[in-house]
């Protein structure tokens, strides 16, 4: 479903991604790992559309239609949900009005009814469990005084109740505890579906202990120099990046 | 159509005309009508020293057909629901609270034509007065001097929610007992080439007391808004808190916000701060809400709303809250 095809990217100058090439299918967990300073979240950034980056050569094909074309908001009503590294505090707005409008616009985009707020209510309390928040969240300001922890599982809850294709999950095990990893990395094994997929991008391995990925790709200097299956994940966690970026280093 | 003459209960609440409070209640009535006009004249204490002239004066010199109004709360009196009030043209108005009377007004201007209104309030000790204003997007001018005088241990809550229109707020509120108080807050959302003044002068002249100010303002096109705060602390007012923030999101720019606080403080051991922010709004916010498949222009909307809803908070009587917050969030729609 997603096709990434020598992506070239920079920021004020600086090319940051230098070709990349990615190919996802239904069904599939990539795990994209690498040092700080590799391009793993400029990626994830550049994907979800960000502004602040400009992409400069290559293609991205999301269900077979061109990715970087689309504004922001219509690569997410096409399926793309970005978990965010750093999820924003929104004071004064609700987790409901927040979430209200964001599936709002995305059914209409599809051609679907509106939820009432009967089924909208129902879902949010439904999908709260997955991730273990209260549903007295819905009152909530969208991430204000959450925790860290919390605010991680609020992008999963987010992901459970968007329901999207393609999930691109950005460092989401920074700073987390041992069960605040557990319940988010529970949530997403149960979000997983024969028809969507999902993009871990992860700095360490213990994520992948519970996410257990098809394919690990090691993304160094804005390429990805490897890609191997789930076992390339613990060999990282063993011996480090060293064996591998060696050969890279000098460019 | 407002009767407020129903409005006078069986409890001892009075609202009648100055003339019938007059000759009903004349001690009473003499013992506060124009009071605080008279002192405010001699008062050189909110003197704008920014543009070296007398700022704070009312305008005293109303229509004779200006409604005279005198609300009257006796002892210990409660509210069960909101007293709703609708001013639509030039008014003064004489409120007083008795000891630990406790009430909640909300006044709603309507203007018919240019509107000067003038009140005077006097809280007794122990009483409590919570007021609501809404002031509407109108193409008549309104010019709203409110002065207040609060006794031991009572508390003052004022929030000012205006749409925009012409308009010139003050608010002048003395705290001459101890233990007082006082909250001042402000909703401001104007476009177009809404002009809005907010003053609020806030004096301590007795220790122990409190006061928060806090005032937003959400503007676009040409608008031209002001907030000027002046506080002022004397000498013996010792053990005083007093606080201000005045926060502005500027969403165009040819708008024109200015912020000026006034700080007098004349007594060491006190706690003051006051703050102002201007900005526009979070853009990680509006990347946030977009990768959510929240359109740019209603993440703009959401984003606003929410800027004010600390403030909207503050009114206690929630079918209030949710009238006005729904009026705010036409006006930022129509922005």
């Amino acid at each position: 479903m997603l096709e990434v095809k020598n992506l070239h990217a920079e920021v004020d100058g600086e090319e940051i991604l230098k070709g990349i090439n990615l190919t996802v299918r239904a069904g599939e967990v990539h795990a994209i790992m690498g040092p700080n300073g590799s391009g793993k979240s400029t990626f994830a950034s550049v994907l979800a559309g960000k502004d602040k980056y400009t992409v400069t050569q290559g293609e991205v094909r999301f269900n077979g239609k061109n990715l970087l074309e689309m504004p922001i908001e219509q690569r997410a009503w096409e399926g793309l949900f970005l978990g965010f590294q750093y999820p924003v505090e929104i004071p004064g707005v609700s987790m409901a009005n927040f979430l209200k409008e964001a599936i709002g616009e995305q059914r209409k985009y599809k051609g679907l009814p509106a939820l009432s707020s009967a089924e909208f209510l129902k879902m949010m309390k439904e999908k709260s469990k997955i991730v273990e928040i209260g549903s007295n969240l819905t009152s909530r300001s969208v991430n204000e005084g959450f925790s860290g922890g919390e605010k991680k599982r609020n992008e999963i809850f987010q992901m459970a109740m968007l329901d999207p294709i393609l999930s691109v999950l950005d460092e989401t095990d920074s700073g987390l505890d041992i069960d605040a990893l557990r319940i988010v990395a529970t949530g997403v094994t149960h979000l997983k579906t024969a028809q969507n997929a999902t993009i871990v991008i992860t700095h360490y391995q213990r994520l992948l202990d519970y996410i257990v990925p098809d394919y690990v790709h090691v993304l160094y200097k804005g390429r990805i120099i490897h890609s191997a299956g789930k076992e390339l994940a613990l060999e990282l966690e063993k011996r480090g990046y060293d064996w591998l970026i060696k050969d890279y280093d000098d460019e | 159509m407002n009767n407020d003459r129903k409005k006078t209960d069986r409890n001892g609440m009075q609202c009648l005309t100055f003339d019938e409070f007059g000759r009903r209640y004349p001690e009473i009535f003499g013992r506060y009508a124009s009071r605080l006009l008279e002192e405010d004249a001699r008062d050189g204490l909110s003197d704008n020293v920014y543009d070296r002239r007398p700022s704070f004066r009312a305008d005293f010199t109303l229509p004779d057909t200006a409604d005279r109004k005198v609300l009257y709360f006796p002892r210990a009196w409660k509210n069960d629901t909101v007293l709703s009030f609708e001013i639509s043209r030039s008014q003064r108005m004489l409120i007083v609270l008795e000891k630990q009377a406790a009430v909640n007004l909300n006044f709603r201007f309507v203007p018919t034509t240019e509107t000067a209104r003038v009140c005077e309030i006097f809280l007794d000790p122990d009483s409590s007065l919570e007021i609501s204003e809404q002031h509407p997007d109108t193409p008549f001018s309104v010019t709203n001097t409110v002065f207040v005088q609060q006794g031991t241990a009572s508390r003052f809550q004022n929030t000012v929610v205006s749409l925009g229109g012409k308009a010139l707020n003050r608010h002048k509120v003395v705290q001459t007992g101890s233990g007082a108080e006082s909250h001042l807050y402000g909703i401001t959302i104007a476009g177009g080439s809404d002009r809005v003044e907010h003053h609020t002068v806030m004096q301590h002249k007795i220790p122990h007391g409190n006061s928060f100010e806090h005032y937003k303002t959400v503007a676009t096109g040409n608008a031209v808004v002001d907030f000027f705060g002046q506080i002022y602390v004397a000498p013996d007012a010792q053990q005083i808190e007093a606080y201000q923030q005045n926060n502005n999101i500027l969403l165009s720019d040819t708008v024109q916000v200015t912020a000026k606080p006034q700080l007098e403080i004349y007594a060491d051991d006190v706690k003051c701060s006051h703050g102002a922010t201007f900005g526009q709004l979070d853009e990680n916010a509006l990347y946030y809400m977009r990768q959510r498949g929240i359109l740019p222009i209603q993440a703009q909307k959401l984003l606003t709303g929410g800027f004010v809803t600390d403030l909207t908070g503050k009114i206690s009587d929630r079918k209030l809250r949710e009238e006005v917050f729904q009026e705010l969030t036409e006006r930022i729609n129509r922005l």
